[in-house]
């Protein structure tokens, strides 16, 4: 899965250092025990020196492993401040978020994602983003909870219901992009999934005034029926 | 069992039937090593309590604490405090009756030490009845009666082991040997544990 | 002194009685023990049915199988199933049988409190199988609030779960206590705590460790049930509550528990190791040291479980040192367990396979866990196949192969009989093959394509086909493996090989007493004067008996 945006990017680098760096530890331990094995199986009546084994060399494997732990964990502290950083709006992104993220507010609910953009348009499953745009998704949920995973755009984060969470990306190309609820929430957890369409600030736009509109015409339909009498 | 005969024979030159004594790797009896361990895992529960207790109030941070419009009857909790406390030194003085041989002293202590656990007990569920809330309003609710709660099954458990004491010491049990006063020495030990861990519930729910 | 000596509970067997009821009326920490391994192996069939139909369901994408509800429902019953009634029993069951007479002790100290943690636990597996048959819960592994709040699960399966658990943990609560009363007061003398053996010391780590986190899990599952029956407002959210305080109480419970069995496993491994090595353990002391270390530094490493809840990114480091921290136990383990096998004549028999099975594939997980434990991966991993391939290496490693090794190894103490050999090496190499089929997979269906953990289906197009059909391939493959082991046990109870009263030439004191054990445990208490006592009894036997020879040729000189 190719990451599509800085944070995520940071995170996948960071990914294929820790797979390397796994394989090589547990192919080192495993040719050790294995090589050990296949030496040392032996008749039993060989009698074997009795080797209690002395401080120095644990002092010396303990500073080894120590440098190793130190190493590891300054290599994932670096990747993760830079995955940590909020990235800026770039040319191409919408003009209007340049200063400041385009907030967004994505809220978990058995069992599905409801977006709210600003000026009060609202989706539901797809969230609509323009591209190289600096994204701020505010994470609520309204019941239990539940974790917002979109793993090629962003880290994934939880919603917990009374607290809010949030996510920031900046998706690098059009398109969209699969996502899902990565925490266990009751029975249709599975097909709890979101999708997330990059398209361009133009697209977007047009997106929220559909919306607006589509939300708008059904407000008046409601409203109409109810003057009409036909909805009490 | 060959091997063993062989590696250390001279066991059967001694005259003794039956398995000889067993080892004892620590002075401490058994009984009051398992006490004490109990009451370790004690700590840690109401441990859990409290962390629970500054999470919703430090972390969680409601707008005040207790929330408005709730109080808590400091002083007459103040008062309780003090009664229970009361009751940590009658069963000392139980015990160290018993350890001298005053039977007397024994009963009066343990008959003190019922009376003032009893005495609490009531004036907390006293308490409970005119709060004026219960553990259904507010996580503050909940944890109130959740620690307080916690502390009260505590003092009846405790109650109920002083029962026994105090029954066995009118039948006569019990003498100055500390063998022979393990069932006041080791229900004393949890009743202390009730009385110190109160001092801690009152610190935090009432004053702090 | 009468009163002071450990209660001979032989004295109330009455030998008219049929040898179940003795068995279930004992409170001798062997029957306790024989008890809580028989059960907790009888429980892991019973999960790894439930495993098996999870992956059957999971074997193809969209898949009708069991129903949402139904898979739900295993799943819950699995992980309950799993931790509380399999792992952490069977890591107990092997203390409380061993660990006195490794002490060489007579039994235990509080044999009554043992005997009641037993049947609080099994009182907790019944609840939780009782409810099974009425409606388990559907919460998931570890229930998390506001999913077993009331508000979201209002049938009793979430109330059959926390009485379960909380039975069952109360159990282990007061089995730890006694054991680790039992280490302190009845070691034989010149047992001093440096001579003891590393199980032993596994024991006594195990039952501090459980002492510390099973009365948070109590705590938690308390509040759990005030929430759903007393309208309670711990987790619950608006009011106050807190979601994140469960997450807080049970991750500390589960992780100290993830740590206990690993414990429990190297502690076996280091006991086995030596002895079919011909060799001591290399560097006994760093061992045990480490073996602490996991226990402390590997329980405050919770928040591991937590990189994605709203908490401080503080607190995320926190616990990613932690992890990390534990390369240093972990590395000094393997490797003082290697250096162990250099130099030595290994005598390769079903137990030091199991071993080193074992070894191998808790190295995996635990490597695995290492890169989980770095934030950002975390952010990406956490909550997918690749966690569950982790944790299931470094878990089914530590309680499966390392349960296993301990049983073959201790299998002729228990009941005076061997495990077939032929049987045990053909279930290990099935077994080795089906957890890597299994797993393996898992973790690229995790890494590669974010497939997440408990979802009752996948769907078709997001690249995980392949890996999910090898995986429940793997599944049945692993579950045959274990149903051998498991039916090998079971034949050689009674048909097995006989086997001598130390039968792999141990060097710790269970092997002093009789196989099975007689109801005292030892009719002399032995003086012990080294980590090795058996190998320096078995030497006195010999110098023994040579200095005796030496005295009939001189008085009886050669026709």
């Amino acid at each position: 899965m190719a990451p599509h945006s800085p944070g995520t990017d940071q995170i996948d680098t960071l990914l294929w250092i820790g797979f390397v760096v796994a394989a090589i530890a547990i192919v080192a331990i495993n040719g050790a025990l294995i090589y050990a094995v296949r030496r040392y199986r032996g008749a039993r009546d060989t009698d074997p020196r009795q080797v209690r084994g002395g401080r120095r060399t644990q002092f010396r494997v303990g500073a080894l492993l120590s440098l190793f732990a130190m190493a590891v964990l300054i290599v994932s502290l670096v990747y993760t401040e830079k995955a940590r950083e909020t990235p800026t709006t770039g040319s191409a992104g919408l003009a209007s978020a340049r200063s400041e993220p385009l907030r967004i507010e994505a809220t978990g609910q058995q069992w599905l994602w409801r977006y709210d953009y600003p000026n009060a348009a609202f989706s539901y499953y797809k969230l609509v983003v323009p591209v190289d745009t600096t994204i701020e998704l505010g994470l609520v949920s309204t019941d239990v909870i539940h974790t917002w995973d979109v793993p090629q755009l962003a880290a994934k984060r939880d919603a917990v219901p009374g607290k809010t969470n949030h996510v920031v990306f900046r998706a690098d190309e059009e398109g969209a992009y699969d996502g899902q609820s990565a925490t266990f929430s009751g029975q249709a957890y599975a097909a709890m999934r979101t999708e997330v369409d990059v398209v361009s600030p133009q697209e977007y736009k047009d997106f929220i005034a559909e919306q607006k509109a589509g939300i708008q015409a059904a407000q008046d339909r409601v409203v109409g029926l109810i003057k009409e009498g036909e909805v009490p | 069992m060959e091997s063993a005969t062989v590696a250390l024979g001279h066991r059967h030159e001694e005259e003794h039937h039956g398995p000889p004594e067993a080892n004892q790797s620590s002075r401490m009896d058994r009984q009051t090593l398992g006490i004490l361990l109990f009451i370790v895992s004690e700590v840690m529960l109401f441990g859990a309590f409290f962390a629970s207790y500054f999470f919703l109030r430090v972390v969680v941070h409601p707008a005040s604490w207790p929330p408005h419009p709730y109080e808590l009857p400091v002083a007459v909790a103040g008062v309780n405090t003090a009664i229970l406390v009361s009751s940590s030194f009658t069963i000392h003085y139980a015990l160290e009756s018993i350890r001298r041989g005053n039977r007397k002293g024994l009963k009066l202590g343990l008959v003190l030490t019922w009376l003032l656990g009893a005495t609490f007990l009531f004036i907390q569920i006293n308490e409970y009845v005119h709060l004026g809330f219960s553990a259904r309003d507010l996580a503050f609710g909940s944890i109130f009666y959740g620690l307080t709660g916690l502390h009260g099954a505590h003092v009846f458990v405790g109650l109920m082991l002083l029962s026994f004491a105090t029954i066995r010491a009118f039948r006569g049990h019990f003498g100055p040997e500390a063998k022979d006063h393990l069932g006041v020495e080791v229900p004393g030990i949890y009743w202390h544990f009730v009385d110190v861990m109160w001092i801690i519930v009152y610190t935090t729910v009432y004053i702090l | 002194m009468s009163a002071a000596r450990p209660e001979v509970v032989a004295d109330g067997f009455s030998r008219r009685r049929p040898r179940w009821v003795e068995l279930v009326t004992s409170a001798d920490h062997k029957d306790v023990g024989r008890v809580m391994i028989v059960a907790a192996l009888g429980f892991l069939f019973i999960a790894l049915v439930e495993f098996v139909l999870m992956r059957l369901q999971l074997a193809v994408p969209e898949n009708s199988l069991l129903s949402p509800v139904t898979f739900n429902r295993m799943l819950s019953l699995y992980g309950a199933t799993a931790i509380f009634i399999f792992a952490i029993p069977l890591a107990l069951g092997f203390f409380y049988y061993l660990a006195p007479l490794q002490i060489g002790a007579r039994g235990t100290a509080l044999p009554r409190l043992g005997q009641l943690g037993l049947w609080l636990y099994i009182a907790g597996a019944t609840v939780l199988y009782a409810g099974f048959l009425f409606t388990p819960s559907e919460a998931g592994v570890n229930p998390l609030a506001p999913l077993s709040e009331l508000a979201f699960l209002p049938n009793n399966g979430v109330d059959a779960w926390a009485a379960a658990t909380g039975l069952a943990t109360l159990g282990f609560v007061l089995i730890a206590i006694n054991l680790v009363a039992t280490m302190r007061k009845m070691r034989a003398p010149g047992m001093a705590w440096r001579r003891l053996p590393v199980f032993a010391w596994s024991a006594a780590i195990g039952s501090w460790l459980l002492l510390m986190i099973g009365p948070v899990m109590l705590a938690a599952i308390t509040m759990l049930l005030i929430d759903r029956n007393f309208d309670g407002i711990f987790f619950a959210d608006g009011s106050g509550g807190a979601p994140l305080l469960w997450e807080h109480m049970s991750w500390i419970f589960f992780t100290g528990a993830y740590m206990l069995i690993l414990i429990t496993a190297l502690g076996a491994i280091a006991e086995i190791v030596p002895v079919f090595s011909g060799k001591p353990l290399f560097n006994r002391g760093a061992v045990i040291g480490s073996l602490l270390a996991i226990a402390v530094i590997g329980t405050l490493a919770w928040m591991q479980n937590m990189m994605t809840a709203p908490i401080g990114i503080g607190w995320m480091y926190f616990a990613m040192i932690m992890s990390l921290a534990l390369i240093v136990p972990f590395g000094l383990i393997l490797f003082n367990l290697i250096a162990t096998m250099v130099g030595g004549a290994l005598h390769m028999r079903a137990p030091l396979l199991f071993a080193v099975g074992a070894i191998s594939m808790i190295s995996i997980g635990i490597t695995a866990e290492m890169v989980h434990s770095m934030v950002a991966v975390s952010w990406r991993l956490h909550n997918t196949m690749d966690a569950t391939a982790a944790t299931h290496f470094a878990l089914v490693g530590g309680s499966i192969f390392g349960g296993f090794a301990a049983l073959h190894y201790w299998f002729p103490k228990m009941t005076g009989r061997t495990m077939g050999e032929t049987l045990a090496r053909f279930s290990f190499w099935t077994m080795v093959t089906g957890t890597l089929l299994t797993f393996v997979p898992l973790f690229f269906a995790g890494a590669d394509h974010g497939q997440v953990v408990d979802a009752y289906k996948f769907f078709d197009g997001t690249g995980v086909n392949a890996e999910n059909l090898i995986a429940t391939v793997g599944a049945f493959v692993l579950a045959i493996g274990i149903l051998l082991t498991l039916a090998n046990g079971m034949l050689s109870r009674t048909g097995g090989a006989r086997a001598g009263h130390d039968q792999w030439g141990g060097d710790s004191l269970e092997w002093f007493a009789l196989s099975p054990p007689e109801p005292h445990n030892f009719d002399v208490l032995p003086d012990v004067r080294s980590d090795r006592p058996m190998r320096d009894i078995r030497a006195a036997i010999a110098n023994r008996s040579r200095r005796a020879e030496r005295a009939a040729r001189e008085t009886q000189p050669v026709a």
